[in-house]
C-alpha cells in the first residue's frame, strides 16, 4: 500500500469541495435523490435497492459524478426514514433500522413520536457524516487490516451480532435465541453456495431459497397488521404536530455515545454482507451497558434510538471501504455503486485511488451533501408524513399490508414469495404472541448464509489444524467477545430472577 | 395451579410453542444429517452442517423453553385453553382478518391486481368498519391506485 495515497485524497478533498458545490447539476441530483430515496424508504416493502436500481439506467445519460450523486442521495435518503416507519408504525423500513423499533416505537406510543424521530435524525446524520470521515481518514489502513479478517472472524462477527440481537430484542434472551436460530434455519433453505446442493429443495422455489424482503415484511410488517388489528380499539399514536426538530444538544450530552456507535458501525461496515445488519445490536448493547438509565432501553430511551441510528448510518462508510478499495460490495446498495462505477468504465479496486485521484474524497463529500439534503427534505416534510402516518391503524395497515403484498412480489416477481411472506406473517404473529423478538430472526436469515459459508470455509482451510484457527489474534478478541456476551446475558437473566 | 399469563405469553401457549420449534428443529436436524458429506472432510464441509448445529441448538433450547412453561402449569387444560382461545373475540376478529388477507394473497394472478387491491381493502375496511360506506369505497379505490396503479408505474414493475 502506497501511504502517500492517504494524504493525497486529504489533498485533494478542498479542491473538489469547490467542484462539487459549483456544480448545480450536481447539487440538484442530489436533492432529486435524497428526496426520492426518503420517500421510498417511508412505504414499507420498498427499499433503497428497488430504487436506486431503477435509476440506475437513467444514470448514463448524465456524467459520472451527476449519477453518482443521484444514487448516494437515494442511499442515504432511505437510510434515514428507515428509522421513522420503525418509529411510528413498528416496521423497519430497513432491516438495519430493526433495533430502532425497540425504543422508537415504545416512545411513539407515549407521545414522544416527534422527539423520537428528531433524535434518529439527529443520530443518522451525525453517525453518516462520522462514518464518512473515517472512511476518508482511515481507507486505507482499514482496508489493510479487512483483509486479515478470515472466515472464521467473519463468522464470529456474525455469532456476535445473533447473540446480541437474540439477548437485546426481548425480555427473555432463550426466546430471543431461539428466534435467531429459526432465522438461521430459514436461511439455509436453497442453493448451498460451497456444493451447490438444494437444502430443502423440495421445490424449485425452495431450491432458489428464501429471501429476506418477503420475510422482513411478513414477520415486522404483516404481523403488525394481525397484532394490532386484532383489538377492538388499535392503539393510538399522538403527540404534537409542525415540523421535527435535530437534537443537537444532546449530541454533545451523549458525544460518548456516539462515538462508540460510530467506530461499531464503521468497523462492523467493512464486513461484507452482515456489517451492515449486526452494527446496530452491538452499538445498542454497548449504549446500554454503559448508560447511566440502563433501566429506560427498551422502554423509551433516546439514548437507544440515537445510538442505534447513528450506528445503522455509519455503516455506510464502512460499507464503502470493501466497495472501493477491493470492489467488494458490502450491502445491496453498495452493490448498486459499484454498478455506476463499472458503467462509467471507473474500476474500483486497490489502482481506484492511482486512476482516478479524488473520486475517493468526491464520493464523501456527495455523501456529506446528501447527509443535509436528506435532513432539510426530512424536516421540511415531517408535518405530513407524521401525519400520514399517525393515521387511524386501521385505514394505515391494511394499506401496509397491500404494499408489503406488492413488495415482496417486487423482490423477485413470483407468487411464492408473496405466501412466503404470508406465512411469515402468521409465524410472527405467533411469535410476538408468546415474548418472542423479530428482530433477531430477520437478523438469522441475513446473516444465515454468510455464517454458514464463512464456517465450513474456515474448517475446510484450517482442517489440518484447528487450534491454528483458534489462536488467530482477531478471532481471539471475537471469541472473548462472544463469550462474554452470552455470559453477560445470562447473568443479566438471573439477576432479574433474583430481583422479582 | 393456576397457569401463569401475561404479556410475554402464557404458560400453554409457550408449551405448545416450544414443542413445536422443536419439532421443527427435529426435522432440520434429520434433513441436515441426509445431506451429502464430501471427502475428505466428511461432515464439517457439508451442506448439512449449519443445519444441523442450527437444529440441534433450538432443539436444546426450544427444550429448555417447553420445560419451564410445563413446570408453571402448561400442561394442565390445553385443551380448554385451546378451546377458550378459539372464543375470544379477538381471536375471532383475528381469524377473519387472516382470512380476508389469506384471500387477497390467492387473488393475486387470478383477477387482476387493481382488482384485487380494490376488493381487500373494501373488505377490510368493511369488516373494520372504518367509516360510512362512501367513504370505504374512497378509501378502497385510493388505496388501490396508490397500490396497484401509481407505484408500479413510477418503478416500472410488473404487478402479480
Amino acid at each position: 500500500m502506497d501511504w502517500s495515497l492517504i494524504v493525497q485524497e486529504w489533498r485533494l478533498l478542498p479542491g473538489m469541495a469547490v467542484e462539487v458545490l459549483t456544480t448545480p447539476g450536481i447539487l440538484l441530483m442530489i436533492v432529486v435523490g435524497s428526496t426520492i430515496g426518503f420517500i421510498t424508504g417511508l412505504l414499507p416493502g420498498l427499499s433503497a435497492v428497488m430504487a436506486m436500481s431503477l435509476l440506475l439506467g437513467s444514470t448514463f445519460i448524465v456524467p459520472a459524478d451527476w449519477g453518482l450523486a443521484l444514487l448516494i442521495g437515494v442511499y442515504v435518503g432511505a437510510m434515514s426514514s428507515g428509522g421513522v416507519t420503525a418509529i411510528l408504525l413498528n416496521i423497519p423500513g430497513t432491516p438495519a433500522a430493526a433495533a430502532t423499533t425497540l425504543d422508537g416505537f415504545p416512545l411513539a406510543r407515549q407521545g414522544r413520536a416527534h422527539e423520537a424521530i428528531g433524535v434518529a435524525f439527529t443520530g443518522s446524520m451525525v453517525g453518516e457524516f462520522l462514518g464518512q470521515l473515517c472512511t476518508l481518514l482511515l481507507l486505507p489502513v482499514v482496508a489493510v487490516l479487512a483483509l486479515m479478517m478470515g472466515d472464521w472472524e467473519i463468522f464470529l462477527i456474525a455469532l456476535v451480532g445473533l447473540t446480541l440481537a437474540g439477548a437485546l430484542a426481548g425480555e427473555s434472551p432463550l426466546r430471543g435465541w431461539i428466534a435467531a436460530l429459526l432465522g438461521v434455519a430459514v436461511a439455509m433453505v436453497g442453493m448451498d453456495a460451497i456444493w451447490a446442493h438444494p437444502r430443502f429443495g423440495y421445490t424449485p422455489e425452495l431450491v432458489r431459497g428464501v429471501t429476506f424482503v418477503p420475510a422482513l415484511i411478513g414477520l415486522f410488517g404483516l404481523s403488525e397488521v394481525f397484532t394490532v388489528l386484532r383489538g377492538r380499539f388499535p392503539y393510538v399514536i399522538q403527540g404534537q404536530s409542525g415540523r421535527v426538530a435535530l437534537h443537537l444538544r444532546l449530541v454533545w450530552e451523549k458525544i460518548g455515545t456516539i462515538v462508540r456507535s460510530t467506530l461499531v458501525g464503521v468497523g462492523t461496515g467493512i464486513v461484507p454482507g452482515i456489517g451492515e445488519s449486526a452494527a446496530p445490536w452491538l452499538a445498542y448493547d454497548l449504549a446500554r451497558r454503559r448508560s447511566k438509565k440502563k433501566e429506560e432501553f427498551g422502554k423509551g430511551s433516546l439514548e437507544g434510538v440515537m445510538a442505534a441510528e447513528t450506528a445503522n448510518n455509519a455503516t455506510s462508510g464502512g460499507a464503502l471501504i470493501p466497495a472501493l478499495v477491493f470492489g467488494i460490495p458490502g450491502s445491496g446498495p453498495t452493490a448498486i455503486l459499484i454498478a455506476a462505477l463499472f458503467m462509467h468504465n471507473i474500476r474500483p479496486g486497490p489502482l481506484l485511488m492511482v486512476e482516478w485521484p479524488g473520486l475517493v474524497a468526491e464520493v464523501v463529500l456527495l455523501f456529506w451533501l446528501s447527509i443535509l439534503s436528506t435532513r432539510l427534505v426530512a424536516i421540511a416534510l415531517s408535518p405530513y408524513f407524521i401525519r400520514i402516518l399517525s393515521s387511524p391503524r386501521e385505514i394505515l395497515l391494511p394499506v401496509a399490508a397491500s404494499l408489503g403484498v406488492l413488495g415482496a412480489w417486487a423482490a423477485g416477481f413470483t407468487y411464492f414469495d408473496v405466501y412466503a411472506m404470508f406465512a411469515f406473517g402468521i409465524v410472527g404473529f405467533i411469535l410476538r404472541r408468546q415474548g418472542f423478538p423479530l428482530a433477531p430472526m430477520v437478523l438469522g436469515i441475513l446473516v444465515g448464509g454468510v455464517l454458514d459459508t464463512s464456517l465450513r470455509r474456515a474448517l475446510i482451510t484450517h482442517s489440518a489444524s484447528l487450534g491454528g484457527m483458534l489462536v488467530r489474534p482477531a478471532g481471539l478478541v471475537l471469541l472473548v467477545v462472544l463469550l462474554l456476551a452470552i455470559g453477560a446475558s445470562i447473568v443479566s437473566v438471573t439477576r432479574r430472577k433474583g430481583t422479582s | 395451579m393456576a397457569a401463569e399469563k401475561g404479556v410475554e405469553g402464557d404458560a400453554q401457549g409457550l408449551l405448545l410453542t416450544g414443542l413445536g420449534s422443536a419439532v421443527f428443529s427435529v426435522f432440520v436436524i434429520v434433513e441436515g444429517l441426509r445431506m451429502p458429506r464430501p471427502d475428505p472432510w466428511g461432515m464439517i464441509a457439508g451442506p448439512g452442517f449449519v443445519p444441523l448445529l442450527a437444529g440441534a441448538a433450538t432443539l436444546i433450547l426450544s427444550a429448555w423453553l417447553a420445560f419451564r412453561a410445563a413446570g408453571r402449569g402448561g400442561h394442565r387444560g390445553l385443551g380448554r385453553w385451546l378451546s377458550e382461545s378459539l372464543g375470544e373475540p379477538d381471536n375471532r376478529r383475528l381469524l377473519w382478518i387472516v382470512l380476508i388477507t389469506g384471500l387477497y394473497v390467492i387473488l393475486l394472478g387470478r383477477v387482476s391486481f387493481f382488482v384485487a387491491t380494490l376488493f381487500f381493502h373494501a373488505l377490510i375496511f368493511t369488516y373494520l368498519k372504518v367509516d360510512r360506506p362512501v367513504r370505504i369505497a374512497l378509501y378502497s379505490l385510493l388505496a388501490a391506485i396508490l397500490v396497484a396503479v401509481v407505484l408500479p408505474y413510477l418503478f416500472d414493475m410488473p404487478t402479480p
